[in-house]
């Protein structure tokens, strides 16, 4: 097993009452199975505030503050994924 | 005709003359009531070289489309010369007095004059009056708010409101409606000071009348359900613009001790996560908009804010947050709350501050300059006293309410470095160096330093999400661009999209409400305004009426003699960032003035000169304005015709 840590910001964070999020997964897990975990976690309607119905996302998943992809990287224990969204003006 | 009553109101407040203009539906379909058709007065009918706070200055208020009953048509327009930087004043405020004003059967008002003491204007449907405002001058926008409801027995009454600052001519005063939205940046409020003028409320009773309104209705049922598509709105409605705090900060964006760095270990306390958290009691929303983004808070002492001022949103959080280094909901909450009520642009009040913090720190200025205030960065006790400073014109404040520009020109010693202004307005919360666009709006903005020019290149940069990228491609924004590459595809990008937000800027719709970024499509858009008017309206007409709007206003300040030399950046954002995400990230001058000039030939600019060329004019249906340039001394290049 591996431990991480999930970053929340924005809606995300206000949907699911915390700054972060501390989980344990099985070795070879990606972030996107770190993801799913966090939704089995989640009450319903928090799903759609990080990917759309068509399956697109709508977050920025930075891996211990870089960008990343989110299907093919194993994830080793320590890692901090970070759920972010856009920067739009205003 | 559709959607517009045709009439907009003219007061003279020397005379005390009262008078109506009369325009056909050409005239209607060419500048669309708002923006453009307040640009057509400034250049129809002021001369150029007017003193802005002079009784010849002309002062605009449009409605443009507001009060179609869809989510984000409300915005209200100003346009004058500015008092801060002697260019184009071009500024919108969401909120509920552009619906009232149309609903009253006007779609503008057009004042010029000085009255020869304080009054308000009063409009109540068809009937306008001159109303003595002497026992309203000196109030706050709050207290002066509740005294014209109880005078006219109008509790419904909307109302554009100064207070101290725009009575004290600060150059940067704003104008308040409902006290929480502000027609913001280029000192409207004193425009409206120096004519006298302490407020103009209307209470309208009436009814616009649509093409096809159910289809409007339809479409914003349409918009409310889909809200929940937009990654940007639904954080709009959670939290409000001061989620962008977090996620600034994280990407080296956030402007901390003025402009020097992009980044600070203290942003999460004053994140938008944690406003909510702390002092967030709801959210209020515009006139008819299911979004609502407006933040109401709740403080305590030491920092009590009446919650009628409303809440920070992002730009404020960044300007008397980060920037000068405060890290207090609460205190920020506090000068949101003093700028709010004496009617002073939070932006420039607050980079003035930042300004004046650094001089300060750089030994520069010291207590016997600020009459004993210790400016030093971190003191909310110093921005508060300050903020109160400037609006009376009190002390060192005198010299701050004047604008960092002149206030370094007056200090000197090379504080004019220190400076973050173009054209002599203080940059918004937004860091050029990283996203390179922002510093093209900045740049060439006819209003001065203005990040509301076009949707920002992070929204479209190597991790845009599908949706942005999905919407945006109706105006040929198709491919997603590095955040901090500066080339001829960023240009043709600011190029489009600076004419999408003109259009809304242009039509008073807010840009919370539509596409690339947020839920209505820009065939919505185009498809709302066509049941509104009866008209066919298309995309294409449109991003022409933006780029015909930014056009005007580039005119208009190349009459006032500003030229390509004018269109440059502050030092500081030659300079690399200290520290974070983007530490040494800095503009290649020579690279963005190359940028710059690609960006006058693709606009049909003149390459030397920066102006508008007579073919582009003619392009636009503005060939009327031919006659009008010529006579300036940096013309337009005559070509035949």
């Amino acid at each position: 097993m591996i431990a991480v840590a999930l970053e929340l910001y924005g809606s995300l964070r206000c949907a699911i009452g915390t700054k972060q999020l501390s989980l344990n997964l099985p070795d070879g897990s990606s972030i996107d199975d770190a993801i799913d975990v966090m939704l089995e976690q989640s009450a319903a309607g928090v799903e759609s505030l990080v990917r759309r119905a068509d399956g697109s996302s709508n977050v920025i998943v930075r891996l211990n503050g870089r960008p990343a992809q989110t299907d093919n990287v194993d994830l080793r224990s320590g890692d901090v994924i970070q759920l972010l969204y856009p920067v739009s003006g205003g | 005709m559709h959607c517009f009553s045709g009439r907009v109101l003219r007061v003279d407040l020397t005379t005390g003359e009262i008078a109506i203009d009369e325009h056909d539906e050409l005239f209607y379909r060419r500048y669309w009531g708002g923006a453009c058709m307040g640009l057509y007065y400034l250049l129809t009918e002021m001369a150029p070289g007017t003193d802005p706070l002079g009784a010849e200055s002309l002062l605009c208020i449009s409605g443009g489309v507001a009060g179609v009953p869809a989510s984000g048509f409300n915005r209200v327009s100003i346009q004058a010369k500015s008092p801060l930087t002697e260019a184009l004043c071009d500024s919108q405020a969401a909120g509920f007095f552009g619906p009232e004003l149309r609903h009253a059967g006007w779609d503008g008002i057009v004042i010029r004059g000085k009255a020869d003491h304080p009054v308000y204007l009063w409009i109540a449907d068809e009937r306008v009056e001159i109303r003595d405002a002497r026992e309203l001058w000196g109030l706050t926008t709050g207290a002066a708010q509740v005294a014209i409801r109880s005078e006219l027995e109008e509790p419904k009454a909307r109302m554009l409101l100064i207070g101290p600052a725009g009575e004290n001519l600060v150059r940067f005063a704003c104008v308040l409606n409902d006290l929480n939205h502000a027609n913001g940046r280029n000192g409207a409020g004193a425009v409206f000071g120096s004519k006298n003028l302490k407020a103009v409320a209307v209470r309208g009773t009436g009814e616009l009348q649509f093409a096809d309104r159910q289809h409007i209705i339809e479409r914003n049922t349409w918009f409310a359900k889909h809200i929940v598509d937009s990654p940007d709105a639904v954080n709009l409605k959670a939290i409000g613009t001061e989620y962008y705090t977090n996620l600034c900060n994280l990407g080296g964006v956030l402007p901390t001790h003025n402009f020097r760095t992009g980044w600070s270990q203290r942003a999460e306390e004053i994140s938008g996560e944690a406003i909510k958290k702390t002092i967030m009691v709801k959210h209020e929303t515009c006139w008819r908009c299911a979004l609502g983004c407006k933040p109401v808070i709740a403080t305590g002492e030491p920092y009590y804010v009446d919650p009628a001022y409303g809440g920070p949103e992002y730009e404020t959080v960044a300007s008397l947050g980060s920037n000068v280094e405060i890290f207090d909901p609460a205190a920020i909450a506090k000068g949101n709350e003093l700028c709010n009520k004496y009617g002073m642009d939070t932006v420039s009040a607050g980079l003035t501050l930042a300004w004046a913090m650094e001089c300060y720190e750089k030994g520069l200025i010291s207590t016997e300059d600020t009459g004993g205030i210790a400016l030093e960065f971190g003191s909310a006790e110093a921005m508060l006293g300050m903020l109160e400073a400037i609006a009376f014109r009190n002390g060192f404040g005198d010299l701050l309410a004047e604008g960092s520009a002149r206030a370094a020109a007056s200090v000197g010693k090379g504080s004019e470095k220190l400076t973050v202004v173009v054209k002599k307005q203080e940059a918004a919360l937004h860091e050029p160096r990283v996203k390179t666009m922002l510093g093209l709006f900045y740049a060439l903005s006819e209003v001065g330093a203005d990040h509301l020019r076009a949707e920002h290149d992070s929204d479209f940069d190597l991790s845009a999400p599908e949706y942005f990228m999905r919407q945006a491609g109706p105006i040929g924004i198709n491919e997603r661009i590095e955040l901090t590459d500066l080339g001829p595809e960023k240009v043709r990008m600011y190029y489009v999209l600076s004419q999408h937000f003109s259009f809304l800027d242009a039509l008073g719709i807010c840009m919370f409400v539509t596409a690339p970024v947020r839920p209505f499509k820009l065939t919505d858009v185009a498809g709302i305004l066509s049941a509104a008017t009866g008209w066919e309206v298309s995309l294409y007409e449109l991003m022409k009426l933006g780029e015909k709007r930014t056009v005007m206003g580039r005119c208009f300040i190349a009459r006032e003699g500003f030229n390509a030399v004018d269109d440059e950046l502050p030092e500081r954002f030659y300079e690399p960032l200290v520290g974070g995400p983007s530490d040494g990230l800095t503009l290649d001058r020579d690279n963005f003035a190359a940028m710059k000039l690609l960006f006058y030939e693709m606009a049909g600019w003149d390459p030397a000169s920066g102006i508008p060329q007579t073919a582009k004019l003619h392009e636009l249906e503005l060939g009327w304005l031919v006659p009008l340039m010529g006579e300036r001394p940096h013309a337009v290049t005559e070509v035949p015709v």
